[in-house]
């Protein structure tokens, strides 16, 4: 029992199914999934093995076909359109391959978004820790675009942590980044995320970085195979 | 090729939402060219038909030999030729008659007044034919070979004769309005030749007649060829130039036509070419900021520089094919719905009901269509397309295959940003719109411009004011009765100043009937006009008939003068001793070439007196009360020794209650004199209004078509904002952004520039408004007089714009809420 | 000769249309010229004719004069007659165009002209179109050709009847033999591709035979039951006894570390002092194994100069630790003499140590396994040497203990690389 309550994140036989009749293609394929509280899972798959509608299934940016995801005890996959983008400010961060980060806004503009998307406070000493974890300091005022990929997805992760979120969710985090700058990516990824006790989810390709994850899921054509 | 118009239509498809905002700019720009320039043909046409519906000759000579006749109909210039000679004077009571004989030596002059209902001309020496209304008038049956019996006197002197006449046809009658007293019309009766000849071999009558003539060339040659040509024939014959009388109205619009309506279409043309120019360039220009990937990858596939090229003039060029012709169509049947509908307001308002009369005939066979005016809208939209594509492919050409795929929309060059410690929705918007800063300014210009251009109009229109118009007419009382006089009218001699001032219509006696009126407070004599020409060579004095008037101001008039003084140097007694004038309007003053110093000799027309006088221009002022355009002291105007009575005008000042019956009373005084003219200031009203409704409505049209181009650029923008932005606004969604916060952000963009554009309009609008209305003022535009601030039309205007804005961001929160999220972030950027 | 036909062609084509369009042109406006002043001279003969009799019926005595006057070339009576014609506007030095009527026909001859400069101009245009058309198409054509070599398709060789048509025949022959070299260039390179195939099969066959007889041959002496084959195994013995010693020590720390008996102390530690510990803790078996062990600085600039100075916050002892079994589990797969690298690198957060053997390296699958307690590698080499699947695990928990990473990826060549990230901070 106290692993159950343990868990942070569930799907009940989640699908996603684009298309119809002979264009039928099971993205997603009854797929169960717990993530424990604190973990860092790492759900490895090739490309178009689904992976990536999974991880905006559990993000909430995404409608499941059918099936339910479960996020801190709520099924998310049932809530208005309104309730979900509180959701995914309050409760999700999301890291994405390309970073995107929003080009008109600095560095640490982009780091505190998702606190004014939500009208907090904000908690200044908790965010100039992440900068200074992330190595941001003498670039909070930088534009994004004069930053390097590393950089940008420091500040990426920055803002993924910055809202105090439940999960973090990463899709193909070092993707668009060199073998040093990926590796040094993961471990601050890893680091913050048990610093600041936030639940890990990484997407990739790269059985590597998998390694670094406390468990890994592996995913074949939109069902887990290990 | 076929492979650069697939790609261009297959771009088109794609950004179905810019090629629709650039299509709609095309075809409102054509349509506004379109259905301007077609009015303008359309008036210029019905000035035509007007001109020649009265009659199509070229010039009227007086003959001195009946000889001259039979020569110029065998002259190489001469393509038509007709002859009027004037046979005798009808007595009949007050009426204006004569009796004329008509004959047509070579066919081609068409007269209105000459065309016969029934019978024929008069062949035998008792016969005789006329329009109806003078046949009952002088008491007969207007059938064809009815009697009738005349007195007249031939050549307008001697015995009086009383004949009897068959009458054998009648002529179209001339519909005439109740205001018009029928004695200001003159009748003409029409007899034989053999009743001429009749008379002649009796000694009784010498022939002297009028040859009304055409020469070649009406359609190749200019206005001043086709005198040059007149004025070579008449010498050939013997005659001089002062026996010849041009038709020079007939002539001006036939060859010259109206250069200020042309001139006005081609100013208002080029405002809505370079309008629509700035337009079309922001959205093609924003169009390549957000095609640079699409472009590069192009390039990175081996497109070369000119491919590109083509393929955005392709892209432009599919747009025109639809665009223009719509917009060709629609702007012609614009006019030619509206136009007749105008001149039935026209015709309602009876303006000047001569003129109606023929309008009411042409209504729907009005020639607005022009070939040679059609392909020059067409070319000049396609070139308006062309340039305001050119800096766009130069953008697009400089594109370089791997800045393209990293290619982020950057204009501004700055690195960092200071930003906020917390950020809101409307940091984003504010930092959004920072970043595209070119993006900003252009569509803030665009959008700025047309309001400013509405302000400025908007100003001036609602400085025009109904009173003031009307006060152009009466400057003061409620109604003005005016002598109806020409300067010099050499075919009807009586009807000038000059001999009409000898009869003393306005003696005092007829002043104190008109006092006599209950409800009449009192009657003011305007202050008289005599007129004057000159020896000196003037195209001043050619223009008005040889003669223009002169008037004078009095010491109590100087503050007036001083107020809407222009320049010179205006000082009575210095004026009064030495016989300066006062030049009385700015614009021809420029006009005519006239300076200040400039001396003119005139002559003085008193009656059937003479006086010579030397004047020198001194000053230019502007007022509004005086209808002469020479004004010389009161003084100066006492010591010329005046035999007759100058007045020209009377105004009768009325109590409000009696206004009506005054007004019926004075109608019939003024019924009895042919001459007298009625102005009372209802009508007037009424007529200020009509005309400044006709011209006010059709700019404001303009005006809000232009505004509706410059709102697509705004619609652009903000699409083109979504669209560029898809995955930037996807991942804001993924951080947390909500829907509604989303339609805010957007919405917020939109108002900043609906908020920039009123401030534009508020600042620049109203100063601009007030440039243009005192340039305006010194054109001496629709009689303004004071500067009306424009309150409601600026309200008009911002509510306009919020309700417009309010549209946009509801059409975007539908597209934004149909799209979904994944979707968004999918998109490549 | 053969430049000449493409001359030829030039002319075919271009210049006798051109000739034949001007010459068409020329005469045809020539035509129309005569045709005008033809009409004008007839008119003149008619109204010679027009006046004579108008003259004549009313007075047949002028008839002398008249023809005279037709006749004079100076011009005697003109002064006179134009006296009397003034009157109706004819004079001497009228000229054609301010005759208004005349102008008119004028007129239609200018817009004759115009009409026949535009038809030319779009004879003209047509038929440079039509020439574009067919340069075009030429070159379409030899660009698929070409495309066709390029993709090893030389079908076109036997069409040239079909090339024939569009391309002149020198063009045509130098294609075709272009086509025809390529063609037996690309299959001779096919050909030796495949012998150089068959030859590595042949040699690794070769190889096959003599390595399992060596197996064989090495299996049946440990079966001996000699004294000698006693001392072999004592050692085996002892060197099992050195294994399960090595083996305690890796346990006995992994339960300190779990039941958190040690703790981390962290203090400011030169980096170099702690690779040089790690570095001699395992010196002895690479000694014995001959595996030199090389530290490289792999970063630039001024990066290089502060690596040396570099100092961490990090357990001294403990961090040493991991590095050596790191290093140790290196030297243990790693064949005799071989090299191992470390390489050091400073990124922004971290100090990136990569460690790099020249070993038996890990398969993919095992990546996230390797750093699991008590997991030994598939391999046989794994298998059979001493270890106890703990090291690799103590060393994670260490590093990660510290707020750094580690993970494993495969080596360039062969081995594998172990990647280190020490916090910097």
């Amino acid at each position: 029992m106290n692993e159950h309550t343990n868990i942070i994140l569930r799907t009940d036989n989640l699908c996603k199914y684009y298309g119809t009749g002979d264009n039928l293609v099971k993205a997603v394929d009854c797929i169960d999934l717990a993530i424990k509280q604190g973990e860092f899972v790492s759900i490895v798959g090739k490309s178009g093995s689904g992976k990536s509608t999974l991880l905006h299934m559990l993000g909430a940016l995404d409608n499941p076909t059918s099936g339910s995801v479960w996020l801190d005890g709520e099924n998310i996959s049932s809530f208005k359109e309104n309730r979900l983008s509180q959701i995914r400010r309050r409760k999700i961060g999301f890291i994405f391959q390309s970073y995107n980060l929003i080009p008109s806004l600095n560095v640490w503009e982009n780091i505190v978004l998702p606190l004014g998307l939500d009208n907090k406070e904000l908690d200044e000493p908790f965010i100039r820790d992440i900068v200074k974890t992330l190595g941001l300091e003498n670039k909070v005022k930088n534009l994004p675009n004069t930053l390097s990929g590393g950089q940008q997805q420091r500040c990426a992760i920055a803002r993924a942590i910055a809202a105090k979120p439940s999960i973090i969710l990463a899709d193909e985090p070092t993707g668009n980044l060199d073998t040093k700058t990926g590796d040094e990516v993961m471990a601050l990824l890893k680091t913050s995320a048990k610093k600041y006790g936030q639940t890990l989810v990484v997407i990739t390709h790269n059985e590597e970085i998998a390694q670094m994850a406390d468990r890994t899921v592996m995913i074949a054509d939109g069902k887990v195979v290990g | 090729m076929k492979m650069v118009f697939r790609l261009a239509l297959s771009k088109l498809r794609y950004h179905k939402s810019r090629t629709l905002l650039t299509g709609i700019a095309i075809m409102l720009t054509t349509m506004l060219l379109m259905a301007i320039g077609t009015s303008a043909v359309a008036m210029l046409d019905m000035n035509r038909q007007l001109v020649v519906a009265q009659t199509n000759y070229h010039a009227a000579f007086r003959l001195t030999e009946s000889e001259q006749l039979s020569i110029l109909s065998k002259h190489i210039n001469v393509e038509s030729l007709a002859s009027k000679e004037n046979f005798a004077q009808i007595i009949h009571g007050k009426m204006n008659g004569h009796l004329e004989y008509y004959d047509t030596a070579k066919d081609g002059i068409y007269f209105s007044s000459l065309e016969l209902t029934e019978g024929h001309f008069p062949e035998k020496e008792d016969e005789i034919c006329s329009v109806p209304s003078f046949l009952k008038r002088v008491g007969a049956d207007p059938v064809v070979g009815g009697k009738v019996t005349l007195s007249f006197r031939v050549n307008g002197e001697g015995e009086i004769q009383t004949k009897e006449f068959t009458i054998s046809g009648l002529l179209t009658d001339v519909e005439i309005s109740a205001d018009i007293s029928d004695s200001r019309i003159a009748w003409g009766a029409y007899v034989s030749k053999a009743l001429l000849t009749q008379y002649e071999e009796a000694g009784l009558y010498k022939s002297t007649p009028w040859a009304y003539l055409r020469v070649y060339g009406e359609d190749t040659l200019s206005y001043d060829e086709i005198e040059a040509q007149i004025i070579s024939t008449a010498s050939d014959i013997g005659l001089d130039e002062e026996q010849v009388l041009c038709n020079n109205q007939y002539l001006y619009t036939m060859t010259a036509p109206a250069t200020d309506t042309i001139s006005i279409v081609v100013v208002i043309s080029l405002v809505i070419i370079l309008f629509s120019a700035l337009v079309i360039y922001s959205i093609y220009y924003v169009g390549v900021i957000t095609d640079i990937q699409e472009i590069g990858k192009l390039k990175a596939l081996g497109a070369s520089k000119r491919q590109i090229a083509r393929l955005f003039f392709c892209q432009g060029g599919i747009v025109c094919a639809l665009a223009i012709p719509l917009g060709v169509l629609i702007g012609y049947f614009i006019p030619w719905f509206l136009f007749p509908q105008v001149i039935r307001i026209l015709n309602a308002n009876a303006l000047d009901s001569t003129r109606m009369d023929h309008l009411k005939s042409l209504r729907n066979q009005l020639h607005m269509f022009s070939l040679p005016f059609l392909l020059v809208v067409v070319a000049s939209v396609l070139i308006t397309v062309c340039v305001s594509l050119l800096k766009p492919i130069r953008m697009a050409k400089k594109v370089s295959p791997v800045e393209a795929i990293r290619y982020q929309e950057n204009t501004t060059d700055c690195k960092r940003r200071k930003g906020h410690l917390t950020v809101k929705v409307s940091t984003l918007t504010w930092a959004n719109l920072a970043r595209n800063k070119r993006r900003t300014i252009v569509t803030l210009l665009t959008m700025g411009l047309s309001s400013v251009l509405f302000i400025c109009v908007a100003a001036v229109m609602n400085s025009c004011r109904v009173e003031d118009l009307a006060r152009r007419n009466i400057p003061e009382g409620e109604f003005r009765i005016s002598l109806d006089y020409a300067h010099n009218d050499r075919e009807y001699p009586e009807n000038n100043l000059d001999a009409l001032v000898q009869k003393n219509y306005f003696s005092e006696e007829f002043l104190a009937q008109l006092s006599s009126i209950e409800g009449v407070e009192s009657v003011t004599r305007a202050p008289g006009i005599i007129l004057s020409s000159t020896d000196m060579e003037s195209t001043l004095f050619e223009d008005s008939n040889d003669r223009v008037a002169i008037s004078c101001f009095t010491r109590e008039d100087l503050p007036e003068l001083n107020e809407q003084f222009v320049s010179g140097d205006i000082d009575y007694d210095r004026m009064t001793a030495n016989n300066e004038i006062i030049y009385t309007h700015e614009y021809s003053f420029e006009k005519y070439g006239l300076a200040l110093g400039d001396v003119l000799p005139l002559t003085l027309h008193d009656g059937d007196r003479k006086i010579p006088l030397t004047v020198t221009l001194t000053a230019l002022s502007q007022p509004e009360s005086f209808i002469a355009l020479i004004i010389m002291t009161k003084d100066s105007w006492d010591n010329l020794g005046l035999t007759y009575d100058p007045t020209t005008d009377i105004y009768v000042h009325v109590k409000d209650a009696q206004y009506d019956d005054v007004k019926k009373a004075l109608q019939d005084i003024v019924a009895e004199n042919e001459h007298f003219n009625l102005y009372s200031l209802d009508e007037e009203l009424s007529i200020g209004r009509s005309a400044l409704s006709l011209i006010k409505y059709p700019i404001y049209l303009i005006l809000v078509l232009i505004a509706v181009i410059g709102f697509m650029n705004l619609i652009n923008t903000m699409i083109t904002s979504i669209i560029t932005r898809k995955k930037e606004l996807g991942i804001l969604q993924a951080l947390g952004l909500s829907n509604r916060q989303l339609v805010h952000m957007l919405s917020a963009e939109g108002m900043v520039f609906t908020a920039g554009t009123l401030l534009i309009s508020a600042t620049l609008g109203h100063l601009f408004g007030y440039l243009f209305f005192l340039y305006a003022k010194k054109m001496h535009f629709m009689s303004l007089t004071g500067y009306h601030f424009p309150i409601w039309e600026t309200v008009t205007l911002a509510l306009a714009l919020l309700g417009g804005q309010a549209v946009i961001t509801l059409f975007i929160s539908k597209k934004v809420k149909k799209e979904s999220l994944i979707e968004r972030i999918r998109s490549q950027e | 000769m053969k430049p000449l036909r493409n001359q030829t062609h030039f002319y075919q084509n271009i210049y006798i249309p051109l000739i034949i369009i001007y010459l068409l042109f020329t005469v045809s406006l020539g035509f129309i010229g005569f045709e005008f002043l033809n009409v004008q001279y007839t008119q003149k003969i008619k109204l010679l004719g027009n006046i004579t009799g108008a003259v004549l019926s009313e007075n047949p005595a002028l008839e002398n004069i008249l023809v005279d006057a037709i006749q004079d070339t100076e011009g005697r009576y003109m002064a006179d007659g134009f006296a009397a014609l003034n009157q109706y506007g004819y004079r001497e030095y009228l000229s054609m165009y301010e005759d208004v009527p005349y102008r008119n026909s004028l007129n239609s001859f200018f817009f004759l002209m115009f009409l026949f400069f535009f038809f030319s101009f779009v004879i003209i245009t047509v038929f440079f179109i039509l020439f574009d058309k067919k340069r075009k198409l030429q070159e379409q054509k030899l660009l698929t050709l070409l495309d066709h070599c390029l993709s090893d398709d030389y079908s076109f060789l036997e069409q040239r009847k079909d090339m024939g048509i569009i391309f002149n025949e020198a063009f045509t022959d130098t294609l075709l033999k272009l086509g025809n070299k390529l063609m037996l260039k690309s299959q001779l390179l096919a050909e030796e591709h495949d012998n150089t195939k068959s030859l590595v099969t042949d040699i690794s066959h070769q190889l096959k035979t003599p390595v399992s007889a060596l197996k064989n041959c090495l299996s049946l002496s440990m079966e001996a039951d000699s004294p000698e084959e006693r001392d072999a195994l004592l050692e085996r013995c002892t060197l099992q006894l050195t294994k399960l010693e090595s083996l305690m020590e890796a346990l006995i720390n992994i339960s300190r570390l779990e039941t958190s008996m040690i703790t981390l102390h962290k203090e400011e530690t030169s980096l170099s002092d702690i690779l040089l510990d790690a570095v001699n803790a395992v010196y002895v078996k690479a000694l014995q194994k001959n595996i030199s062990v090389e530290v490289l600085n792999d970063s630039e600039g001024q990066d290089e100069a502060l690596l040396d100075s570099l100092t961490l916050s990090l357990d001294r002892k403990w961090t040493v630790e991991a590095l050596a079994n790191i290093l140790d589990n290196a030297i243990k797969y790693s064949p005799a003499k071989s090299t191992i690298t470390v390489r050091l690198h400073k990124l922004f957060s971290y100090v990136h140590i990569e460690i790099e053997d020249a070993g038996i390296g890990i398969p993919k699958k095992e990546y996230n396994k390797v750093f699991q307690r008590f997991y030994r590698g598939s391999h046989p080499m794994v298998q059979q040497s001493e270890g106890s699947g703990v090291g690799l695990y103590l060393s994670r928990r260490i590093i990660e203990g510290e707020g750094g990473s580690i993970m494993v990826k495969p080596a360039f060549r062969q081995g594998s690389v172990f990647v280190v990230q020490l916090p910097l901070n």
